[in-house]
């Protein structure tokens, strides 16, 4: 088992399996990633937690998440739970990325999984990329994807609670410079 | 939305990268979000200007859009857009203070091209050459000023029109000039479009006319595309002179560029600030000793390269074959990782290629000298072309007479033969503009950057040119046997292995000659003839001898099998080379064992119709195996048809690790089947139908033998 200890101080013993679905622990785990492991020590320090860094990876220590908060964290542990056994993706070649973009399907569970508010999913999203859960990051990219396409910028950045920082006439003129997309 | 821009840029790869077409009104919406999102929506907008499927006229608008990004190039725009063109681009820019529209006609390539001018909002007092508003584009404001161009780092720009105006070739010159940041630079272009743009680059000091020690490169030339680092230009070669003074480490075309050509180029090369650590040409030769002489060249004038490849064709008949010592030039290169060459001559050089194990002693000494050499892959081939050509509904597909593969290092790889990619009629017409020539020296269509090596001889079924009939190898002809048998069979260490036959003084001038114009860069196409040019070469080929055993080949130990001399008559049929040597044991005891941390660990043979290299490969491949014993054993018949199979049954049984038979093309299940059956040990049959082959929608991927049995 893994104790995995959030930035809100809480604690979750995770099976060690579960928990290697992220690159980032597995790493920590092997004591590949010194460096993530050092920068989380010091921010737990800095906040009031406590953890030593010879015992990273001993099953009764935790493994320091500070960026991810303890209902994100749960999310996250639910989607490597069920997705426990499957193998990983491999490596970082062109072939394996080209076909992940080119997958926009989203299976059932991972879409009932992340139908969440947009906060949440923004969450899921930052703590996929941080525990370099690949096929998480997807998923989450994926659904604001979907969520993208087919709308106007006005509807996008109602939809996300963007501020156009445009002028009239720098929208104008973006409208203008790229005339030509829309010209078939 | 709070999402930093790298998680931003993926959900928009998402969005853009699932279509074969880049959705490119979604993306132009995308930019009016607000500045982060138009900075890399911009990016994927101007990424891949394609004439396919793009209006000619929206290829001069985008390109026109980066042109027209930042003022400062407006007056050579000026100078350059002449009423003489007959082609007016109207160069607009929007006025705040102005709501006048203006309409303007464009005529380009007899297609009419209607600009609408918004509102202008100039008001720095600069003026566009042709709107002449006195204020300042907005895209010149300091929050704004070069958001577009400067954004795109990955430009490809397809463009097979010839460009007979030349207003397009100067456009993209003038939008190239504003890609500040542009990090890889793809060009494929018609050749006149090429010699446009080249012209102009000429015209405007960024490239020299000849020499790289020329006079110190203009401001405009040092901070045109300061950043790029990877250049792949197909064709228009001088323009590969960028390489120099900039951070290339990438240089690559899959045009075929002439030998002479590419060592001009070399210099520049060699002042690029990479340094240059990939090369990727298609060379036709003079001879085979200009390859090597290429060869030497590039290896001791670009000492960083890690990934070379070369397919190398030599254009006249009757010049003798590769020297099998061609890898050993390349020694300089310690840092090697990838090597990749292909050695096709003309199908009429009598005189046959080396087998491939003859390269092996090469490859070896390679090891030594650049010990981190991962993967080596060796094509010979030999390409054809008659008078005779197919008609538009021909039978198309590769013939490959004896072709080699092999990898070294972690994982190794050896095969008689390569993928044999379908060709269709389409795609050899988009390869070139001209059509097929019967006469004078040929070129093979190129290999792709990247892509499975393109056909090696273009048949047309059940037809054969007299011209091909004289020349064709007949069953039963001599093949001469390896004559490195001896410096096979006396290993020396890595570190004592390697000798340049021919040394080379690093600071020696070598004489290159200059080629006198641009067309001299280009080697001559092999299909300036007319369409129907290609030969009919169905039978041609390497000799096809029969595999009769004298003697059973029964399973016994490697060793005994190792070092048990065979008769020529165990192999099959007359092969006068074989009987000079007496016996293929040579073959086995001069295969050297690697070192322990860079030992094969797999073996991957194919052969490709011709079972007298595919044996003398296989040949080889057991040397490999049988010396390490962690070895994996793939054979890959490509192509093979029944009677070969059967003929490989035999051989089968003494090799000792098969693990997988894989079948490609499959032309005699059965037969296949047996080989597996025959072959100890191995329990998979893997079938990779071809989409041409008859089987292909009964079969495909993997079945256990039990399956197939």
């Amino acid at each position: 088992m893994v104790i995995l200890a959030t930035s809100d101080n809480e604690q979750f013993n995770v099976d060690k399996e579960v928990a290697e679905r992220s690159v980032l622990i597995k790493n920590m785990l092997e004591g590949e990633n010194p460096i993530a492991l050092a920068v989380a020590f010091v921010y737990m320090k800095l906040n009031g937690s406590f953890i030593r860094h010879e015992d990273v990876g001993e099953s009764d220590q935790s493994i320091p998440l500070p960026n991810i908060t303890s209902p994100v964290l749960k999310k996250v542990l639910e989607y490597c739970e069920h997705h426990r056994g499957e193998p990983l993706p491999s490596g970082d070649t062109d072939n394996a990325d080209d076909v992940r973009k080119r997958t926009t399907d989203i299976s059932e569970w991972d879409q009932k999984f992340i139908t969440v508010d947009q906060e949440m999913l923004f969450e899921i999203i930052l703590a996929a990329n941080y525990l370099d859960i690949k096929p998480l990051l997807d998923v989450g990219c994926k659904t604001v994807a979907n969520m993208i396409k087919g709308k106007t910028p006005e509807e996008i950045r109602k939809l996300f609670n963007i501020v156009n920082d445009f002028t009239p006439e720098e929208e104008a003129q973006i409208k203008k410079e790229n005339e030509w997309a829309e010209d078939r | 939305m709070d999402l930093p821009p790298e998680l931003l840029l993926k959900i928009f790869e998402f969005i853009a990268i699932p279509t074969s077409n880049l959705p490119l009104p979604t993306l132009a919406r995308l930019s009016l979000v607000n500045r982060q999102w138009r900075s890399i929506a911009t990016s994927f907008l101007y990424t891949s200007i394609l004439h396919k499927g793009w209006k000619l006229r929206r290829v001069a608008a985008c390109l026109e859009t980066l042109a027209l990004d930042r003022d400062a190039l407006s007056a050579i725009k000026e100078r350059q857009i002449t009423p003489e063109s007959q082609v007016d681009i109207k160069l607009t820019r929007s006025s705040r203070s102005s709501a006048e529209s203006e309409r303007t006609t464009s005529t380009l390539q007899g297609m009419t091209i209607h600009q609408h001018q918004v509102p202008n909002q100039n008001n720095s007092g600069r003026q566009h050459p042709r709107n002449l508003s006195n204020s300042p584009s907005i895209l010149n404001s300091p929050s704004y000023s070069n958001t577009l161009a400067a954004t795109v780092q990955h430009l490809h720009f397809r463009l097979w029109s010839p460009d007979s105006d030349n207003a397009l070739s100067q456009l993209l010159v003038h939008a190239l000039s504003n890609t500040t940041n542009l990090l890889t630079l793809n060009l494929s272009m018609s050749e006149i479009f090429a010699q446009h743009l080249e012209l102009h680059l000429l015209r405007t000091g960024i490239i020299a006319l000849e020499s790289p020690s020329e006079p110190q490169p203009t401001l405009l030339a040092r901070s045109f595309l300061p950043h790029l680092n990877a250049l792949d230009i197909s064709p228009g070669f001088r323009l590969f002179q960028l390489a120099s003074g900039r951070p290339i480490h990438t240089v690559s075309s899959s045009t075929h560029i002439m030998d002479d050509a590419l060592k001009h180029l070399v210099p520049f090369f060699q002042r690029s600030l990479g340094p240059v650590k990939k090369v990727h040409f298609n060379v036709t030769a003079r001879d085979t000793n200009a390859v090597a002489q290429l060869l030497r060249v590039i290896a001791w004038k670009l000492p960083c390269l890690v990934e070379v490849f070369f397919n190398f064709f030599v254009s006249k008949r009757g010049h003798p074959p590769y020297s099998p010592e061609l890898l050993e030039l390349l020694a300089p290169l310690s840092a090697l990782q990838t090597v990749e060459i292909l050695l096709s001559r003309h199908a009429r050089s009598v005189e046959p290629d080396p087998y491939l194990y003859q390269h092996f002693a090469a490859l070896h000494t390679l090891k030594a000298t650049a010990p981190n050499v991962k993967h080596v892959v060796l094509d010979t081939i030999r390409w054809m072309y008659t008078s005779a050509g197919p008609s538009p509904t021909a039978n198309f597909h590769a013939n490959v007479n004896a072709s080699t593969k092999s990898s070294v290092g972690s994982r190794v790889h050896v095969s008689s033969s390569m993928t044999p990619p379908p060709i269709s009629p389409i795609s050899i017409s988009s390869l070139s503009h001209s059509p097929p020539s019967s006469d004078g020296p040929s070129t093979p269509p190129s290999t792709g950057v990247g892509m499975t090596k393109v056909v090696t001889t273009v048949t047309k079924n059940g037809e054969q040119g007299p011209e091909q009939e004289q020349e064709q190898m007949q069953e039963g002809q001599i093949v001469s046997l390896p004559t490195t048998f001896q410096r096979q069979s006396t290993p020396s260490s890595p570190s004592q292995t390697y000798t340049l036959s021919s040394p080379i003084n690093p600071n020696s001038v070598i004489d290159i000659p200059t080629p006198k114009s641009t067309a001299s860069f280009y080697p001559p196409s092999p299909y300036s003839g007319t369409p129907n040019s290609y030969a009919p070469l169905t039978a041609s080929g390497p000799p096809r001898i029969p595999l009769t055993p004298t003697h059973p080949l029964t399973p016994r130990s490697p060793n005994e099998f190792f070092q048990t001399p065979i008769s020529p008559g165990s192999f099959g049929s007359p092969d006068a080379g074989m009987e000079e040597q007496g016996a293929l044991s040579p073959i086995y005891t001069g295969w050297s064992p690697l070192p322990s941390d860079q030992r094969t660990h797999m073996w991957w043979l194919s052969t490709y119709g011709n079972a007298v290299d595919a044996r003398l490969a296989m040949c080889a491949m057991w040397g490999g195996i049988l010396r390490d014993p962690d070895a994996e054993a793939d054979l890959n018949m490509v192509e093979t048809e029944g009677d070969n199979m059967k003929e490989f049954v035999d051989i089968l049984n003494v090799i000792p690790p098969l693990e997988e038979i894989g079948y490609m093309f499959g032309y005699d299940m059965a037969s296949a089947a047996a080989v597996g059956v025959g072959a100890p040990g191995f329990d998979m049959f893997a079938v990779d139908m071809h989409s041409n082959s008859p089987h292909a929608d009964h079969f495909g991927g993997g079945y256990d033998i039990e399956e197939l049995v």
